[in-house]
């Protein structure tokens, strides 16, 4: 039976604007980030509250990519067309006024729903997450 | 009735590993801790200490820690003693006793046990495997951290040692 999901992978268009963004707009931190002979670089982060969950911030056109293949990904990620997950916290409304005033672009405000309180927000590579407060959080 | 006891402290210890989202104050407090954690755990550190960054009793720190990030601070130092023990001994040359201390041990023997309980092996014996499975090193030390399906898409090698 399978029990956790350890590895989950984010692509994105340049790694070093994306751990820019993941560690110092977000707050998440390194958890590797080591570069092979080819160039492939393996860089994953995590968010504090979630140590054995990590995120691989992989590089769109990284080694081994086809290009036609690594183009349509960056056209899908530039067009925002890939949703990458959701964003627990325990204030949204705090959490958004300190990442806005950070510069973090967002798609929606904060929103009253029937499971919480939700806002969409983009990564610097246009991937985007809902970030929630989840009812009783 | 041992039974029972440990059945008691089983339960105690799922409440401690609960996930919580803590309000953003105490949030920062606990980071702020667990910072100084990451930054000294080299060193010979205290509860006592972490807690007073936290400005919490250890007791309620420790407990509160726990439901935050899911490990005590404990398990979170020795996390970064092990791991960072993992790296050196992938990427450099260092002997065992030099990187058992490097990483803020005391005894050999304290290390190599809490090594093992971790990994399944000595530090030694994972040096000697990890540098058999993936070849010359220590350019490669990254490989040990890269899954398999991630070095056969990306790195055009063959999925590591396999058992059958």
């Amino acid at each position: 039976m399978i029990q956790r999901l350890s590895h989950a992978t984010f692509y994105v268009l340049d790694q070093d604007a994306a751990r820019d963004f993941y560690v110092n707009k977000l707050g998440f931190e390194v958890r590797m980030d080591g570069k092979m002979d080819n160039g492939f670089r393996w860089l994953t982060v995590s968010p504090k509250g979630q140590p054995d969950l990590q995120i691989i911030l992989m590089k769109v056109d990284g080694p081994n990519m086809q290009p036609e293949v690594a183009k349509v990904l960056k056209e899908l990620l530039v067009g925002g067309k890939l949703g990458a997950g959701v964003l627990q916290t325990s204030d949204c409304r705090a959490t958004y006024e300190d990442l806005k005033a950070k510069g973090v672009e967002f798609l929606s405000p904060p929103k009253e729903q029937f499971y919480g309180i939700e806002a969409i927000m983009k990564d610097n590579s246009g991937n985007w997450f809902s970030m929630t407060e989840p009812k009783g959080a | 009735m041992l039974g029972m006891r440990i059945q008691s402290r089983r339960a105690e210890l799922a409440m401690l590993r609960k996930p919580r989202l803590y309000d953003g104050v105490t949030f920062a407090r606990l980071c702020r801790a667990r910072d100084y954690l990451g930054d000294c755990y080299r060193e010979r550190v205290t509860l006592e200490n972490a807690a007073k960054q936290a400005c919490l009793s250890p007791f309620h720190f420790n407990r509160v820690f726990a439901q935050a990030f899911g490990e005590t601070p404990h398990e979170f130092v020795t996390r970064m003693r092990i791991e960072e023990a993992k790296r050196l001994l992938l990427a450099e040359n260092g002997n065992v006793t030099d990187i058992c201390f490097d990483v803020g041990y005391e005894s050999l023997g304290s290390f190599s046990a809490r090594f093992h309980s971790l990994t399944g092996l000595s530090p030694s014996a994972f040096r000697r495997e990890a540098r058999v499975a993936f070849g010359g090193f220590a350019a490669h030390w990254p490989l040990y951290y890269i899954p398999a399906c991630y070095q056969r898409f990306f790195l055009d090698l063959p999925p590591g040692p396999s058992v059958t």
